[in-house]
């Protein structure tokens, strides 16, 4: 699968690069995605002390995915990733009725950012394979992004970080929307 | 703190000892020389079994205290205590080599005793000692890197957990006393732990150390503020993170084309955006209030200057096993007055740093694969340019066409049910499982993989569907819309990969038809999700089908060519159910001129690939029947094992097509072209999908086949997609009466028609796969009650 993935995405993303910034909750899945997307390291990887960072090479194709997070008073600090960020994906645990609020307040607290209001939004509504998962639609609505992100480009997409629906329809949606920056 | 000679050789033993195990998971310490020297410290704990180092410390409270004492003591420990005793002076810039902690070893004493005092009283509420015990006893695996189940790589994560609180709280008590620099505190971290995990997890972590820091010490400028503190702790380690990640590290050595095109992404923190960003999370903190901001900012300032220097110039040292063994030994004995030189352990990090290189993450990243890789990636690290090529050549080889070429075993696609056993119980239902036999199939020589993708919408919509005739007219012109917005759609994808395949460049489906076609023998076998296709050389002949064993080496060799692709969104249909030509329309009793049954066709659609291709494949068989039974096998397969594409069409999103509920709303009548032209328009398309990987998708989805499920789940979509294609016709009307007098009107409608084209062929194909899955269901009941 990480294969695959990553050769999609480099022809995805043509000759471009991107950073690419996830978040969400912990237990949201993010690192089941970072996982599903921790794809060939053509360069010999050099682990590195501190937060995990997933990068697709290829050819020369850069796909940067951080993983951010952290409690309410660390979110100040994500302000250094802020410059150069091309999309940000936030990750939603659509069966957890009870922090979707909490979800919520991270969601807007990082897009509400001065440096974030052109940067595209992706959310992927993860776990739909759960029986009681809000679908896409409840997620878009309890979010009320329609309302609120008048003139950014946002998507809410149902995912499967097990199987892997979802991703590459994500990040594919990403790629549709970034093409002129 | 034991001072004598005696017992510093003893630490050095233990030091040693404590190097975690170098297997991974499951690992447990075997080697005869860590048990024996063990001993001497802590009484035998059989460092197998937790619960016997626990009854061994219950039985023997000294030997407790002892082995926490001696972890405790670590020269790594002993270092900073010269910090600790100086705590009364708040050094903003203590440069870190000037540390000296050779005064007062009395005092160490105190400390640890406090230490230890300090862990009781932290462990009253506990309920049992054993519990205590328990916790300790998993801490000390942990720093010993014997924890069971757990590779030491996963320890960060592990601590980090909200469920392991208290034993994070004693892996950080284990490390007092905490340096007085946090860079240092950082450090004393990721020399005793392999340093990467999730964001989390990192936080949870640095939220105890900076709680256990302020206590230790209490009169920093940051007072009791943990929280300021761990806000620090967080920002530097995601400084680190910047600095010496290899993303930005590499790109740095390695001024090629990427670098300049994506200069803009390669930039790393600079150190004033470093510090004004650390400092604005400060301030955001209500904790900020406890203490004079204005007045530390100088002193806060420069201080956090000295740690982006000393980042900058080293990372933080990845916990590793061989290489720490070697850098402990080193710094103690540069330090015969047990005072730490900072330049000397930071050489010895650069040294684990560059043995991490060659074999940490990669392997793991790596080892299910082909081990050609493996070993290139090991060994290369300046070379990057022939790992590249070899990395890029093993993305071509998950195929399963590649693996069976390679004699490398197919991993199963199905988890195996009831239903697998009862289909093939019976000889009539076998069929609808493994069907094998000799066939025809059209000869394409030339083995291309990039096909043309214009024939492709055609040819799922195919004209004659009879659920459909009525509207024919009108899907003709959807098609060549559509194919002129798939065309866009793969504009962007780079069709560089050649691969050898079957595939060939279609000019049409309709081959068949041709009566100059060329076909060739072949065997054709379809089981488990796949299709194995052996191309007959001319001069074998087969008498009988019973040769068709499940030995494929056979047929490798006699066979001029092979191929096996999974099954997955495939589409098989037979020619006969949608073209009646001549001699056929009245079945048998016309076909004079041909004393046999007619011939069947039946052909297999498989999904686009990356390269946009529609890659169909033909075939004869002896009658309609035969084409039938393949149809049958085939579907069922794909149904089964096809995930259903529901994401497509649950997105949610702000981008506007011409038909959004709020659009629609708001406008009643005919837009104007200045309103149309405030409208951000889009260009309907579907999105890439997972199926643009089924080609070489291999053991992904295993696990989510369960047939009663999907069937069922099939058939939800179907009458979902249904009413989806119902509401999508309903608004046109709105739609063109909204649209009709804007210069905008035929790019909305071009997006109506591909949405419409899209959930038709969808609905198209999924109908068939519950029709599939139905029949065998229906077969298997009929079967049962026989």
């Amino acid at each position: 699968m990480g294969n695959s993935i990553s050769k999609t995405l480099g022809r995805l993303f043509g000759s471009r690069e991107m950073k690419i910034l996830m978040l969400g909750l912990d237990n949201a899945g993010k690192t089941t995605i970072l996982y599903k997307l921790k794809l060939n390291k053509i360069k010999t990887s050099t682990p590195t002390v501190g937060f995990n960072v997933e990068t697709v090479k290829y050819k020369n194709v850069k796909f940067n995915m951080w993983d951010v997070g952290g409690q309410a008073r660390l979110r100040p600090l994500w302000r250094h990733y802020f410059p150069a960020t091309t999309a940000l994906i936030f990750v939603i645990d659509s069966n957890d009725d009870d922090r979707l609020i909490e979800a919520k307040e991270e969601l807007y607290s990082i897009i509400s950012e001065k440096e974030m209001e052109d940067v595209v939004l992706l959310v992927w509504a993860n776990k739909q394979d759960l029986k009681n998962a809000k679908k896409p639609q409840e997620i878009s609505e309890f979010l009320e992004l329609d309302r609120n992100l008048k003139n950014q480009q946002w998507c809410v997409i149902g995912s499967n970080a097990l199987t892997g629906q979802g991703l590459v329809e994500g990040l594919s949606w990403i790629s549709n929307n970034t093409n002129n920056k | 703190m034991p001072s004598s000679d005696a017992d510093v050789n003893v630490i050095l033993d233990l030091l040693d000892n404590i190097q975690p195990s170098k297997s991974t998971k499951n690992a447990i310490i075997s080697s005869p020389s860590i048990h024996s020297k063990s001993r001497t410290l802590l009484e035998s704990p059989k460092l197998t079994n937790i619960n016997d180092f626990v009854e061994l410390n219950r039985l023997d409270p000294n030997n407790y205290n002892n082995a926490e004492r001696n972890n405790n003591t670590s020269p790594r420990i002993n270092i900073s205590q010269g910090e600790q005793s100086s705590n009364t002076i708040i050094p903003m810039n203590t440069p870190l080599s000037s540390i000296d902690s050779s005064q007062g070893n009395t005092e160490q004493n105190d400390i640890n005793n406090k230490n230890l005092n300090y862990r009781k009283i932290d462990n009253k509420d506990s309920d049992t000692d054993t519990d205590v015990d328990e916790t300790y006893a998993v801490t000390c695996d942990i720093l010993k890197g014997t924890l069971q189940g757990y590779s030491f790589k996963d320890y960060a994560d592990f601590l980090g957990s909200k469920e392991n609180h208290e034993i994070l709280q004693t892996f950080i008590h284990l490390l007092r006393p905490l340096p007085l620099s946090l860079l240092s505190v950082l450090q004393k971290i990721s020399s005793n732990l392999y340093f990467i995990a999730e964001a989390q997890n990192i936080d949870r972590i640095l939220e105890e150390t900076s709680k256990q820091w302020v206590q230790c010490h209490p009169d920093t400028i940051w007072k009791s503020n943990y929280k300021l503190c761990h806000i620090v702790l967080f920002s530097l380690l995601i400084l680190n993170s910047d600095l010496h990640n290899n993303i930005t590290a590499t790109s740095n050595n390695n001024k090629s084309k990427t670098n300049i095109s994506g200069s803009k992404h390669q930039q790393k923190f600079t150190s004033s955006a470093f510090i004004s960003n650390t400092i604005y999370a400060l301030e955001r903190e209500p904790e900020s209030h406890n203490i004079d901001m204005n007045q530390i900012r100088p002193h806060l300032q420069h201080e956090l200057l000295s740690y982006y220097e000393a980042l900058k110039y080293t990372p933080l040292p990845l916990f590793s096993k061989h290489s720490s063994k070697h850098a402990r030994p080193s710094s103690i004995r540069t330090s015969s007055k047990l005072s730490f030189n900072f330049d000397n352990n930071n050489n010895n990090n650069d040294r684990q740093y560059q043995m991490d290189r060659s074999n940490s993450r990669t392997q793991s990243i790596y080892s299910t694969n082909d081990s050609i890789l493996t070993s290139s990636t090991t060994t290369t690290t300046t070379t990057t340019t022939t790992t590249t090529t070899k990395a890029r050549r093993e993305f071509e080889n998950t195929t399963s066409n590649w693996k069976f070429h390679h004699n490398i075993p197919l991993p199963q696609l199905y988890t195996k049910e009831p239903i697998d056993d009862l289909l093939l119980r019976n000889k009539s239902t076998k069929k609808l499982w493994n069907i094998d036999s000799i066939l025809s199939i059209i000869d394409k020589n030339k083995m291309m993989d990039v096909a043309t993708y214009d024939d492709n919408i055609t040819s799922s919509g195919n004209p004659v569907d009879p659920s459909s005739s009525s509207s024919n007219n009108k899907r003709g012109s959807i098609n060549s819309n559509n194919n002129n917005n798939n065309k866009s759609i793969f504009k962007w994808l780079k069709i560089t990969n050649k691969r050898n395949s079957l595939f060939d460049e279609k000019k049409s489906q309709l081959s068949m038809l041709e009566a100059n076609s060329k076909w060739v023998k072949a065997r054709i076998r379809i089981f488990e999700g796949r299709i194995f296709i052996f191309k007959l050389k001319k001069n074998i002949v087969l008498h009988s089908e019973n040769n068709l064993t499940n030995n494929f080496d056979h047929f490798k060799k006699i066979c001029s060519d092979y191929f096996v692709y999974n099954l997955y969104e495939c589409i098989s249909e037979v020619f006969q159910d949608n073209v009646i030509i001549g001699s056929h329309t009245t079945g048998n009793h016309t076909s004079t001129r041909k004393k046999t049954n007619p011939v069947g066709n039946f052909t297999i659609s498989f999904p686009n690939g990356i390269n946009g291709g529609a890659n169909v494949l033909e075939f004869k068989t002896n009658s309609i029947k035969d084409a039938h039974d393949y149809v049958s096998c085939i579907n069922f397969w794909a149904a089964r094992l096809t995930p259903i594409p529901m994401t497509q069409f649950e997105i949610v999103s702000n981008q506007e097509y011409g038909w959004s509920d709020r659009l629609l709303n708001a406008y009643k009548d005919n837009l104007t072209n200045d309103e149309a032209n405030k409208i951000r328009l889009c260009v309907w398309k579907p999105l890439l999908s997972l199926e643009l990987l089924y080609d070489d998708m291999d053991s992904l989805l295993n696990g989510q086949t369960n047939f009663e499920l999907q069937l069922l789940q099939l058939k939800q979509f179907t009458q979902q997609l249904d009413e989806w294609i119902d509401k999508h016709n309903e608004i046109k009307s709105k739609i063109i009466e909204l649209w009709s007098g804007t210069q905008f009107f035929e790019k909305v409608m071009d997006n109506w028609n591909a949405k419409y084209l899209y959930m038709f062929t969808q609905y198209k194909k999924r109908s068939s796969y519950l029709r599939a899955l139905e029949k065998v269901r229906d077969t298997i009941n009929t079967a049962l009650a026989e």
